[in-house]
């Protein structure tokens, strides 16, 4: 409920600045606590329910960590007993670094249209 | 020398007294070969022993190929397979592993749409087969498993023969098979084949056992004369009894959100364009949960990643022979074991199913029990063209062109879906591992010139939401029980079918999966199989990895030791390598996304000499 609540009130969420964290090191503790085996390496999300897509539209940080800390549904959580709080804002500055993908217009192979 | 009776002293007398008669004894006719000799053991002919007249019989079936590994309680079979029957209609498949030659059988069945022989020893050979046969069980498909083995215990060698032989040899796989027989003579061989081949074949179709008697197949037949093979003829697919599809067509008329939930509906491309055409008649969104090809991806009603957003709006659903009906409905958290219902409290639920008509206890495949408002015992693709006539009787001309003006909207929402995929599938285009979703765009694109079949069409589903699909042969759905080790050897029976019909078979292969039985690489190559395989190499049992994480955050644990027991590096396996001992050409590993679809192109050419491909490309986890 906490949760939704603070989606409710985006000046809650966006009044808050993100701890200063290192993209290098995010990328490491994101491999290291293995976030990228159900949202992919760049956060691309992963197939069969593994886990959404974390980019583009990262969550805001408070959302973000509140959804680590104390999941709203099937996401294991990571307590601060074993994700640290500067990992945690490591991990947000590499997501924050992450390059955008190139557009779907501009990928031939993911034109369908009119194949068969 | 000793276990033939006679030994080397014995032997050598015996040879200088009847020297001069040996010449005329090298030549029998049949008719001596009937008759036991009283002469040296060597003198004996067996000119038609019963398997030979096994061979006939499975020859009337029109068995085409027999998946096996060599094993010495059908060895008389084989033989007369290879000799008597010329090797040809069936031909003998030689497989590594009885659980690839049953998989394989597995795959070949979905594709050919007629089932494959398998021939297996009776006591080991059936456990290694089990797994593959449960797997084919749940997904309904027709094996006819064949069985060697020795019944009568005086006759059995000392030894080895003794610890493969078994006093019920079905009995390993009774739970999960439709019928079985252990014939007790040749023209009880013959009616049982007959009787296992049309049981495996009659919806829901599953796997049969027939053993074979060992001393039946080696014993000379006695009155050929007498034995005959019974006529085969199928029996028509059961269709839903005309009353309660009256009904349905009722309620689905009048529905304001009507949902189509098809699992294995469609047995052919009739099937599919019979969906299409009930679909059609009621302006219905169609989720295709795809254990087999139901629906064509490109049409508008299609809209098999929205069943969730659709299921809880509707107030009528119509299920086509779904496996797990409550799971539609409602679901379980995972790993909360939390329930949430999906539907509405007052949906109601339509489903036509032979689900009813299989009872057995102990395996769980029935899922859970899940309340039906009008449950229509039939087999799906013959009972639409009755269901689909009732429904078109039941819409008037108003409620014809009310359902009609639905069509803007339900073409839009179609687009929106198909545009979400293809954005979701855009994320991480550039990423090293390669993104699944690369992965299943690249294949695509290498493939999309030919008629083509993927094998294995839910363990990656980016290519059934992606890609372009309207023909039955396209997806073949998957494992069945979710046994891993499937997707390989199936794959490879598929590709088989596919052969004969001139059909390019891709299968995205995970590489767990693969390394359960990898000899089927061997067998793709030894048989000219053409196929092509390319690795979804993630280097993990992934779906263990995240088992272990989510266990680890219940047990508030450290999370970084979910690899242990879970992941397949250090060393990590060269799957080109593996490929290319066995025969297969092979690339890889790739790494760079830029580099697979050129690896793609040869080995498209390769498959298209004939000939098994791999490429192995290492990939994101999912
Ligand atoms: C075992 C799979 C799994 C792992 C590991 C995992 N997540 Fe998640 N994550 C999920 C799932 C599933 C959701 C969807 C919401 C839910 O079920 O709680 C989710 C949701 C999220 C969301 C919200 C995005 C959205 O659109 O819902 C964020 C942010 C997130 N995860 C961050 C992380 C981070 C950071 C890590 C590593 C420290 C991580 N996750 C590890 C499965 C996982
Ligand atoms: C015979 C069998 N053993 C174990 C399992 C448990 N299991 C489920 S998924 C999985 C991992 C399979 O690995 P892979 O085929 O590489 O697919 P991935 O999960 O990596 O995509 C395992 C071992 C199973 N389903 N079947």
């Amino acid at each position: 409920m906490r949760f939704f609540i603070l989606l409710l009130f985006p000046a809650v969420v966006f009044g808050q600045d993100a701890p200063a964290g290192s993209p290098e090191r995010g990328h490491q503790a994101f491999l290291k606590y293995q976030c990228y085996s159900c949202h992919g390496t760049v956060g691309q999300g992963g197939e069969r329910g593994a886990g959404p897509r974390l980019l583009p539209n990262l969550f805001p940080w408070v959302a973000f960590s509140m959804q680590t800390r104390t999941p709203r549904q099937d996401m294991p959580a990571y307590r601060k007993d074993h994700l640290g709080d500067q990992d945690l804002a490591d991990i947000y500055a590499y997501l924050r670094s992450v390059k955008p993908s190139p557009a779907v217009a501009n990928i031939p192979q993911l034109n369908f249209e009119g194949r068969r | 020398m000793s276990e033939e009776g006679l030994d080397r002293r014995t032997f050598l007398k015996t040879a200088a007294a009847i020297g001069t008669t040996m010449a005329a004894a090298s030549t029998v006719s049949a008719e001596t070969a009937k008759k036991p000799s009283s002469g040296l053991p060597g003198e004996r002919i067996i000119g038609r022993p019963g398997s030979d007249f096994m061979v006939d019989v499975i020859k009337a079936t029109g068995i085409e190929y027999i998946a096996s590994n060599p094993a010495s309680s059908f060895r008389s079979l084989h033989e007369s397979i290879v000799n008597y029957g010329g090797n040809r209609k069936p031909e003998f498949l030689t497989c590594m592993h009885e659980e690839s030659s049953v998989a394989m059988a597995h795959g070949y069945a979905k594709a050919a749409g007629k089932p494959m022989g398998v021939l297996a020893h009776g006591s080991v050979g059936l456990q290694h087969a089990a797994m593959a046969v449960y797997n084919a069980w749940c997904d309904r498909v027709p094996v006819m498993l064949f069985a060697g083995n020795f019944m009568d215990a005086a006759h059995r060698r000392p030894g080895v023969e003794w610890y493969h032989c078994v006093q019920d040899p079905a009995g390993i796989l009774r739970d999960y098979i439709k019928w079985d027989d252990q014939p007790a003579s040749l023209q009880h061989f013959a009616e049982s084949v007959m009787r296992a081949y049309k049981f495996a074949t009659t919806p829901p179709m599953e796997p049969v056992v027939i053993i074979a008697d060992g001393m039946l197949q080696e014993h000379p037949v006695d009155g050929d004369a007498e034995l005959s093979i019974p006529k085969l003829t199928l029996s028509a697919p059961p269709q839903g009894e005309s009353g309660a599809l009256k009904e349905a067509a009722k309620m689905m008329a009048s529905a304001e959100n009507l949902v189509i939930i098809a699992d294995r509906a469609a047995r052919s491309q009739e099937g599919v364009r019979r969906m299409v055409e009930l679909a059609e008649a009621l302006n219905a969104p169609v989720v295709d949960l795809g254990s087999r090809m139901n629906f064509p991806t490109t049409h508008y009603l299609c809209r098999s990643e929205d069943g969730r957003a659709l299921v809880r709006e509707a107030d009528v659903v119509l299920m086509l022979e779904v496996a797990d009906p409550w799971g539609q409905l409602n679901t379980i958290s995972d790993p909360q074991h939390e329930y949430r219902r999906i539907a509405k409290p007052d949906v109601k639920l339509i489903h036509v199913t032979l689900a009813d008509n299989l009872m057995k206890s102990n395996y769980q495949d029935a899922q859970r029990f899940c309340p039906c408002d009008l449950s229509i015992s039939g087999d799906a693709e013959a009972t639409l063209p009755a269901l689909t006539e009732a429904v078109k009787k039941e819409i008037g001309g108003s409620r014809k062109s009310a359902l009609a003006g639905r069509t803007d909207k339900l073409r839009s929402q179609h687009r929106e879906m198909k545009e979400r995929t293809r954005a979701a599938a855009a994320n991480g285009w550039n990423a090293v591992p390669v993104t699944t979703a690369r992965l299943s765009a690249e294949l695509w694109n290498a493939i999309k010139g030919d008629k083509w079949c993927l094998a294995d069409s839910r363990n990656l589903g980016w290519s059934a939401r992606l890609w372009p699909a309207t023909e039955h042969y396209n997806f073949l759905g998957h494992s069945g029980a979710a046994g891993v080790g499937q997707i390989a050897p199936a794959a490879v029976g598929a590709a088989l079918a596919n052969r004969d019909k001139g059909i390019l078979t891709a299968v995205i292969q995970p590489d767990g999966d693969l390394m359960y039985a990898p000899g089927v690489l061997w067998t793709a190559a030894h048989h000219k199989i053409p196929i092509l395989m390319l690795m979804h190499n993630n280097r993990a049992y992934h779906q263990e990895v995240m088992h272990l994480q989510k266990m680890a955050g219940l047990h508030n644990r450290r999370m970084d030791t979910a690899r242990i027991g879970t992941t397949i590096e250090n060393p990590h396996i060269d799957y080109a390598l593996l490929a290319r001992a066995q025969g297969v050409w092979a690339e890889g590993p790739i790494t760079d996304p830029a580099a697979i679809a050129p690896a793609l192109q040869r080995a498209v050419a390769v498959v298209k000499r004939g000939e098994p491909a791999l490429v192995d490309v290492v990939t994101q986890g999912r």
